[in-house]
């Protein structure tokens, strides 16, 4: 069943000329605020799954569901230093998957994991967000190394992705942290000054090789 | 699976290494009295660590000054529950693992093990028939891991993650603790399983055997595993680390010492296996 929809900007609330990046975070907003879930018990269920469906054949008309679709804005924005980004890359991304992405989402944020857990294994299509997803459920629930295969997961498929880098890198806080707990114990170096001192041992030792002579690394 | 739990020594006072050092050879004298003098050879750091964790929070140990047969010196044994305890469990886990030897590749320590302490393992699992059953549960749980090739750790972990919380639940059976020290036991148990997987992957990918580490190995790269996991391990720690603080120690030295492994022994372990090989600046 398809909706007409005249003008996709319209719908979307955005400027004709929108980059992809502004299309995809109006959708997003608007998607969180028409879910059906929002509604379940609500006489405005019909109203609101019509809205979305609106919504989704917008977001269709300007491309950023895939390859075919985006004419207007691929044209108008120039989104060639963004290629391959977004969701094409998994191709098959429809829209029952992205509303169960939202699902996912709300129920994490209430803290029903189970109920998260059980959506994403429902969920068949393989994007960026089912990794990272995944792996805000596996951390719930205290499997760590999950939680970061998926991270890493996530955050190649969509390099650009903020959201899923800010993921990859609270590993890396966490890591600290624990370090930083240990050193106020009086343990080890404290945290995270690993790196720095190696990188400030091999300057040193560059540094001290190129007095006499020699040269430790060409590059330093 | 063994040597992965102990303190590090740098950051150990030395009053502290001399009473880990009693345990150890407490745990060993155990051993050759209890299974023959060749069970001694069975001993590992990681039982060791079972009785210190074992005496710290019920007490109840004594040190005797003896004499060491094999390093020809006089010095301390602790004495005790927890220190037979640990004995009888190392032989099982022991047993258990020259069994897995034998069966992977059919390796010649595999086979002396098997035959050398069927005997002594038999005598331990009719003593502590829980304990048995935990280890039978575990190779179950293992193998189907494997025959599904699963490419979680942690799903992988959980048969031994399960084995470690029931052996806990067991030696610390009515006692008020009972609940903390199998969670503290059950996330040690994930964190030495997925250290030991981590350790063995090159050689795996190598040799093509089972490692739940594989699939993002070739995804990526090992290194960028071996990188990754840094974190992923130090978040394991941090959960040890919170169940640690909840525990009560009766005996404040051997506390002083899980601590140490706790914050120090297994941060050690984990850089030492996850940068083998790529840079020695951390090895002493």
């Amino acid at each position: 069943m398809t909706v007409a929809v005249s003008n996709p900007y319209e719908v979307l609330g955005i400027k004709p000329g929108a980059t992809q990046e502004e299309i995809k975070k109006a959708y997003r907003t608007l998607v969180k605020q028409y879910h059906p879930d929002k509604y379940r018990d609500n006489p405005l269920s019909d109203l609101a799954s019509a809205k979305l469906q609106e919504i989704n054949e917008a977001y269709d008309m300007l491309g950023g569901n895939g390859s075919n679709g985006g004419g207007r804005s691929s044209s108008s924005a120039g989104t060639a230093g963004y290629g391959g980004g977004a969701y094409s890359g998994s191709g098959s991304y429809s829209q029952a998957d992205q509303a169960s992405f939202a699902q996912i989402r709300s129920a994490i944020n209430v803290g029903n994991i189970n109920m998260a857990e059980d959506l994403l294994r429902r969920i068949n299509s393989r994007p960026a967000e089912w990794y990272f997803l995944s792996g805000v459920v596996a951390a719930r629930r205290g499997n760590y190394s999950e939680a970061m295969n998926n991270a890493r997961q996530a955050a190649t498929m969509e390099p650009s992705n903020a959201e899923y880098q800010q993921f990859l890198n609270s590993f890396q806080d966490q890591n600290s942290a624990f370090q930083g707990n240990a050193y106020n114990r009086g343990f080890g170096r404290g945290g995270g000054s690993d790196f720095c001192d190696c990188c400030c041992k091999l300057w040193c030792a560059d540094s001290l090789c190129e007095c006499c002579g020699g040269d430790l690394c060409s590059c330093m | 699976m063994f040597g992965y739990v102990m303190p590090s020594k740098g950051e150990l006072k030395i009053k502290n290494w001399n009473l880990y050092q009693a345990f150890y050879c407490g745990v060993c004298r155990s051993l050759g009295k209890k299974y023959g003098q060749e069970a001694r050879l069975l001993l590992n750091y990681d039982t060791t660590f079972l009785a210190v964790l074992l005496a710290g929070i019920k007490g109840g140990y004594t040190l005797k000054p003896g004499r060491c047969l094999v390093k020809m010196k006089k010095q301390m044994f602790a004495y005790g529950e927890a220190i037979d305890l640990a004995a009888d469990i190392n032989v099982l886990l022991a047993y258990y693992k020259s069994m897995d030897d034998w069966k992977d590749d059919h390796s010649v320590k595999g086979f002396v093990g098997k035959t050398l302490y069927g005997r002594a393992a038999h005598r331990a699992s009719e003593k502590h028939e829980v304990v048995a059953r935990a280890i039978d549960e575990m190779v179950k749980g293992v193998d189907l891991i494997e025959f599904t090739n699963n490419q979680s750790p942690d799903t992988a972990a959980i048969p031994f993650r399960e084995m470690l919380r029931a052996m806990a639940q067991y030696v610390m059976k009515g006692e008020v603790q009972s609940e903390l020290v199998s969670e503290f036991c059950a996330i040690l148990g994930k964190w030495i399983f997925i250290i030991d997987s981590l350790d063995d992957l090159e050689d795996d990918l190598k040799k093509k055997h089972y490692n739940p580490n594989t699939l993002q190995a070739q995804k990526f790269s090992v290194d960028q595993v071996l990188a990754d996991a840094e974190q992923a391990m130090s978040m394991y720690m941090q959960d040890l680390a919170n169940v640690f603080e909840k525990i009560v120690f009766k005996d404040e030295q051997l506390s002083d010492i899980i601590e140490n492994v706790v914050f120090a022994g297994l941060m050690e372990k984990t850089e030492r296996v996850l940068k083998k090989g790529r840079c020695d600046c951390g090895s002493k």
